[in-house]
């Protein structure tokens, strides 16, 4: 019994020893700058009244207000945790408020929990100045979110002429809409990348470019071209998984199915709002697919797999082609492939087409007014103007310069007048990444950031041809077809979401099905069938009236 | 005293010692494939889809990646606090809560038992409790990883379990020689339970250290974060299947994949060799000694 | 002390008690039998007596008043259609709205007929397997190898969902080293994750495999709290060592083995769905799909925090029915039962 008594107090010097230090760790553990800028620590004391910090003194934004503070919610990103602890431990960040004069303080949820904390937050009424968030996900939409008081419409601010920056750049895309509400209420600082494909083109078919030049084979462009591609490339190189790719890209892609004049999901024909799966060429390409899958030209394997197992199939050549991104996949594998295997090349294949010569009707194409990190301004900011003149300084010349390549003669230099990357950057000293050096003083250069997203930094992550191939290739396609960001009225969307989560599980399951050979490809009719019995068509009607009313905007 | 055993039993024998050997060799391989793969260059370790026997090229450099990230430090500290002192604040409460309930002929017995049992099944979900520990101010203090969690009713209940098995003689003998029931819970009770309050304390001391999901609700602030959360925001960084935008996302730079081996081995070293010392708890006739006293 | 064979001692020592024996007598039931005037002197009686009881409920139950009665009110949300702007106070009343949208869906029927059949199959399969883990890892008479042995078999537990789930996928897939021999026997090579009648045998087994040596540690201190002179009678009396492994290390934990059954039954709708979702694809949506992951998937679409409320109320009735009915069953029949 004696025992408990001093264990337990044992156990209590310890917990003293461990807290006091903690308090010891916890306040040296302000990490000191793994870069090269002085640039002070989120801590300083020195608030905004260095409002004489507008460097390049002649333009007249330099300075937006003195002694201002703003609170920031923006989710973090993993390439800046990798040495700062919040944003505010950023030189970028430092450098942002000596020009304008204001202290942001940046506050952060955990990775992967943007969501539920975005949602706890609302529900708690406790309100920072600025929200980044995709405002198109808050439930029931972003008129609700005018309706529930979280944030407010910025209308008539913009009028007052107060963001004169951000309209410059958003007027030179035809998607002004896209920053608005159906009524017309614009609701946020929306993420704008330049109108560049190197920026907002993303995905599409990728072969291996020395097997085809081994083989004698030319880039496929049509769907007959690309089975003879594959039935060559697996009868020489013994590949079990040909054509690979995951099952969460082919839902995304447009790639193959695009040939046959329809899609996987929702698209828009001058206007018309149709449901892919239900057009009968469809059911054409299910034939073909499927039929590519029962002779093995198909990774049997494509809907189990992770991506540690896809990566190591193109890698290690059980794979010749497959559907992947310009950064992260294409510059990704020949970097780590080539370390093993220095012949190892990618070339970019361009959309399929059923007709040799045709425009592919889908490109994989993003909108360059992006949904997510849009910044808006909450019913709890007091001090709204000095906000929205801020936000705007991230669209202005100068401001965005500054994001998108950082401090002048630190993270780049000025050559022949173009802004170019120095080592800091490019061959950080201190062994990080370029993402992970790009994040700390260019943090919009990754997309990831309200503001402007310049293509001239995009382009200089990639450092092989066949990244940029990927881009000129892919672009040559109709982009007319793809569906904008619609708004649906919450009634609509409880419906929409009620049907579609059931159309989606019994699409999917139906399509795999076929296409792997397990239920036979008349079978489809029986699919539509009962995808409008469970209500597709209702869910056609209710996008065609979101549509009507964006088009109207 | 040695006894002869049969034929029958020495079979037994072997086959349960091969069994055993088996049950290793399958339980242990996964914690072999980590660190090999966590010392592998990366470039080697995405070709290879198979069983790893040995590292595939030898690297430390996931190691010094790991350490690198300011946040590793900080949340070990976090993580060892929580875990002492939650587990602590955890085994003084839970025996409390089991000596109370392991008590009988007293009014309101059934009351506390049922109103306990029924906080398992309803409760009122993420945001009231988030605004109850809001308005307790403990949002974004150490405590709230500690205090909103402090009784497992699973727990509770095993210990009320093994409580009230603790003989009545014992206690009516202590009663007569004036002890009140704090003392038979602390001088009486607890020594004799010695094995079960050693399981707690290690189900505790795991569900402390395995904890990511409070933190993400009550914590504002990183240096407060525990481990558990560092390493799952790793983890999870590239994984583009719970990607909502995937256009955005698709295009991530892999981290490489060794190093997320390196941030599990780093995380799951030290709870792993807690076992070890509280087996001996676990030793055949630990209250034997107290009956016959 | 999980001691059944001591209960008998327990029992008699109570029968000397009640005749007013030598052992003492326990004031509280003596002066509750004896004096049984008016209610309130019962009460003022049962403070008096058991004082330092109550005071130690006062931490206890506080803790469960604070952290789980007071936020409980927010269980209405399913009951309403939760807007966070408006907060749960302020959002409009929808009834069983939420309640009617989910069993009306095309595939309930199949979910919570997956969701039960895995946890039931968990149970049966899941269940046993660490308590014989247990009973024959005491059976082992080197303690060193013993320890050992201990030691590792609790390390997967620790194994995040993520990684074990990166790892079915690499020895199920075609070439895996599972695949492969699934293959060699049923002539089909497939990657196992394709087959839906496969889904809850490598769901179920991984669990166990992950959780044996974690979960049979309760069951080891169990039989650690065991008198070995119960063995030694035993042996006396000729039983073997099977026999003995029987009636008294089995017996011996049984109360424990109960308690831990019912409340697994009381989870019986529940299911997380993290590994489903890492393992389960649409060819396997007939077996896999279950509560959760559908769910999941609803709240892509669009996040509803009514309707996951509305399932997890659903889903908790149901479990506390369960409980309620197991225990009663153990009562009968045995004499544990959680209340």
């Amino acid at each position: 019994m004696s025992k408990v008594r001093l264990s337990k107090s044992v156990l209590f010097l310890t917990v003293l020893c461990l807290v006091l230090s903690i308090f010891i760790t916890g306040c040296s553990s302000k990490t000191a700058d793994n870069g090269q800028s002085s640039a002070p620590a989120g801590s300083s004391s020195s608030s905004g009244s260095n409002s004489s910090g507008g460097s390049s003194s002649s333009n007249n934004q330099g300075t937006v207000a003195k002694d201002a503070k703003l609170t920031f919610w923006i989710e973090p990103d993993t390439e800046w945790l990798a040495t700062a602890k919040t944003f505010n431990e950023t030189p970028i960040a430092a450098e942002l408020e000596k020009r304008t004069g204001v202290k942001v303080e940046y506050i952060h949820p955990a990775v992967g929990q943007t969501r539920e904390q975005f949602n706890l937050m609302i529900a708690s009424n406790e309100l920072p100045d600025i929200i980044v968030y995709n405002w198109t996900t808050y439930p029931g939409g972003i008129s609700k979110a005018f309706e529930d008081n979280v944030i407010i419409p910025l209308n008539e601010y913009f009028d007052k002429g107060m963001a004169p920056n951000f309209f410059k750049v958003l007027g030179s895309t035809e998607f002004e809409k896209l920053a608005k509400t159906d009524d017309g209420k614009f609701y946020a600082f929306t993420m704008i990348k330049d109108n560049d494909p190197s920026c907002i083109v993303w995905q599409g078919p990728v072969l291996r470019r020395d097997w085809l030049e081994e083989l004698g084979l030319e880039v496929p462009t049509t769907i007959d071209e690309w089975y003879v591609v594959l039935k060559t490339i697996k009868e020489n190189k013994n590949t079990d998984a040909t054509l690979s790719f995951l099952d969460s890209q082919i839902n995304t892609s447009h790639d193959f199915v695009g040939a046959y004049g329809t899609t996987r999901t929702f698209f828009q024909e001058d206007g018309v709002v149709k449901y892919g799966p239900l057009l009968p060429a469809f059911k054409d390409f299910l034939a073909t697919f499927s039929k590519w899958y029962a002779d093995g030209l198909i990774d049997p394997d494509y809907i189990t797999q992770d991506k540690k197992t896809y990566d190591a199939k193109v890698l290690s050549g059980r794979t010749g082609a497959f559907l992947g991104t310009p950064d992260g996949y294409v510059g990704t594998y020949i970097r780590l492939a080539r370390e093993e295997n220095p012949d190892f090349d990618l070339v970019p294949a361009p959309h399929p087409t059923l007709n040799k010569g045709e425009t592919p009707k889908f490109m994989q194409k993003e909108f360059n007014v992006s949904q997510n990190y849009s910044a808006a301004i909450t019913s709890q900011c007091k001090q709204v103007e000095v906000a929205v003149k801020w936000l705007d300084y991230l669209y202005s010349d100068e401001g965005r310069l500054l994001l998108n390549f950082g401090i002048e003669g630190t993270s780049y230099e000025l050559v022949d007048g173009q802004p170019k990357y120095t080592d800091l950057i490019k061959n950080n000293p201190d062994k990080l990444t370029m993402k992970q050096a790009m994040a700390r003083y260019a943090i919009c250069a990754l997309g990831r950031w309200p503001g402007v997203q310049m293509k001239e930094p995009v382009r200089e992550q990639r450092f092989y041809p066949a990244q940029d191939e990927c881009v000129v290739v892919w672009s040559k396609a109709e982009e007319t077809r793809r569906m904008p960001p619609l708004t649906l009225t919450p009634d609509e969307s409880k419906r929409y979401a009620q049907i579609m989560t059931e159309i989606d599980t019994y699409f999917s399951e139906m399509y795999n099905k076929i296409v792997t050979g397990q239920l036979p490809v008349s079978e489809y009719d029986n699919v539509v069938e009962n995808m409008k019995k469970m209500g597709i068509e209702e869910a056609i009607k209710i996008n065609q009236a979101a549509l009507d009313r964006f088009n109207q905007r | 005293m040695s006894i002869k055993k049969s034929v029958g039993e020495r079979i037994f024998d072997f086959f349960n010692t091969i069994f055993m050997i088996v049950m290793i060799m399958i339980t242990l391989y996964p914690m072999i494939y980590v660190v090999f793969a966590s010392l592998s260059k990366p470039s080697l370790l995405s070709q290879e889809t198979g069983l790893l026997l040995r590292p595939l090229g030898f690297s430390l450099a996931s190691y010094e990646a790991v350490f690198k990230n300011p946040s590793i430090i900080s949340g070990y500290a976090n993580t060892l606090f929580y875990t002492l002192v939650g587990t602590f604040i955890n085994l003084l409460l839970t025996s409390l809560g089991a000596y109370v309930l392991s008590r009988k002929n007293y009014l309101l017995k059934k009351a506390f038992t049922f109103l306990i049992i029924f906080t398992m099944f309803f409760s009122g979900g993420l945001i009231p409790t988030y605004l109850l520990v809001k308005s307790l101010h403990l949002i974004d203090t150490r405590f709230a990883l500690i205090l909103p969690q402090a009784i497992s009713v699973w727990n509770l209940i095993v210990m009320r379990t093994s409580f009230s098995q603790v003989p009545d003689s014992l206690e009516e003998s202590a009663r007569i020689d004036g002890a009140n029931d704090f003392t038979i819970l602390f001088r009486i009770v607890i020594p004799l339970s010695k094995a079960v309050i050693a399981v707690m304390f290690l189900f505790y001391a795991v569900g402390h250290w395995n904890s990511w999901l409070p933190a993400t609700i009550y914590l504002r602030n990183r240096d407060l974060y525990p481990l558990q959360l560092i390493l799952r925001e790793i983890l999870i960084a590239n994984d583009t299947n719970n990607m909502i935008d995937v256009a955005n996302n698709a295009d991530r730079e892999q981290i490489s994949v060794t190093i997320k081996y390196a941030t599990i081995m780093v995380a799951t070293l030290p709870i792993l060799m807690i076992y070890p010392f509280i087996q001996k708890y676990f030793v055949k006739g630990v209250m034997i000694g107290a009956v016959k006293a | 002390m999980f001691i059944f064979p001591l209960n008998n001692l327990n029992k008699h020592i109570e029968r000397i008690i009640k005749e007013g024996g030598h052992l003492g007598r326990n004031p509280a039931s003596v002066s509750l039998y004896k004096t049984k005037k008016s209610l309130k002197r019962t009460v003022i009686n049962d403070f008096k007596i058991n004082k330092y009881i109550y005071i130690m409920a006062i931490p206890v139950m506080a803790y469960f008043i604070i952290f789980h009665y007071i936020p409980m009110y927010g269980a209405i949300i399913a009951f309403k259609q939760f807007s966070p702007g408006k907060g749960i106070i302020g959002s409009d009343w929808v009834g069983l709205d939420n309640f009617v949208k989910f069993f009306n869906s095309v595939y309930f029927t199949r979910v919570v007929r997956n969701t039960i059949l895995i946890n039931l199959y968990g149970l049966i399969f899941g269940f046993p397997a660490p308590i014989i883990f247990a009973i024959l890892l005491n059976e082992i008479s080197k303690p060193r190898f013993k320890k050992a042995v201990q030691t590792i078999t609790y390390m997967p537990h620790f194994i995040s969902v993520v990684v074990v789930a990166g790892m079915i996928v690499s020895f199920t897939a075609r070439n895996g080293f599972i695949g492969n021999f699934v293959a060699r026997i049923t002539g089909e090579n497939v990657s196992l994750l394709m087959k839906p009648e496969y889904f809850r045998t490598i769901y179920i087994a991984s669990g166990i495999w992950q959780e044996l040596g974690f979960n049979s540690i309760i069951y080891l201190a169990a039989i650690s709290s065991i008198d070995p002179q119960l063995y030694e009678a035993a042996r006396m009396d000729g039983a073997g060592r099977f026999k003995q492994a029987i009636h008294i290390t089995f017996m011996g934990i049984l109360p424990t083995v109960i308690i831990l059954l019912i409340m697994r039954i009381g989870n019986m709708m529940s299911l997380g769905f993290e590994k489903i979702i890492l393992l389960y694809n649409p060819l396997t949506y007939e077996t896999a799909d279950v509560i959760s992951s559908f769910v999941y998937r609803r709240g892509l679409q669009e996040f509803d925090y009514s309707f996951s409320a509305a399932v997890g109320l659903f889903n908790s009735v149901i479990n506390f029915t369960l409980l309620i009915c197991a225990n009663l069953i153990s009562r009968k029949t045995q004499e544990t039962s959680l209340w």
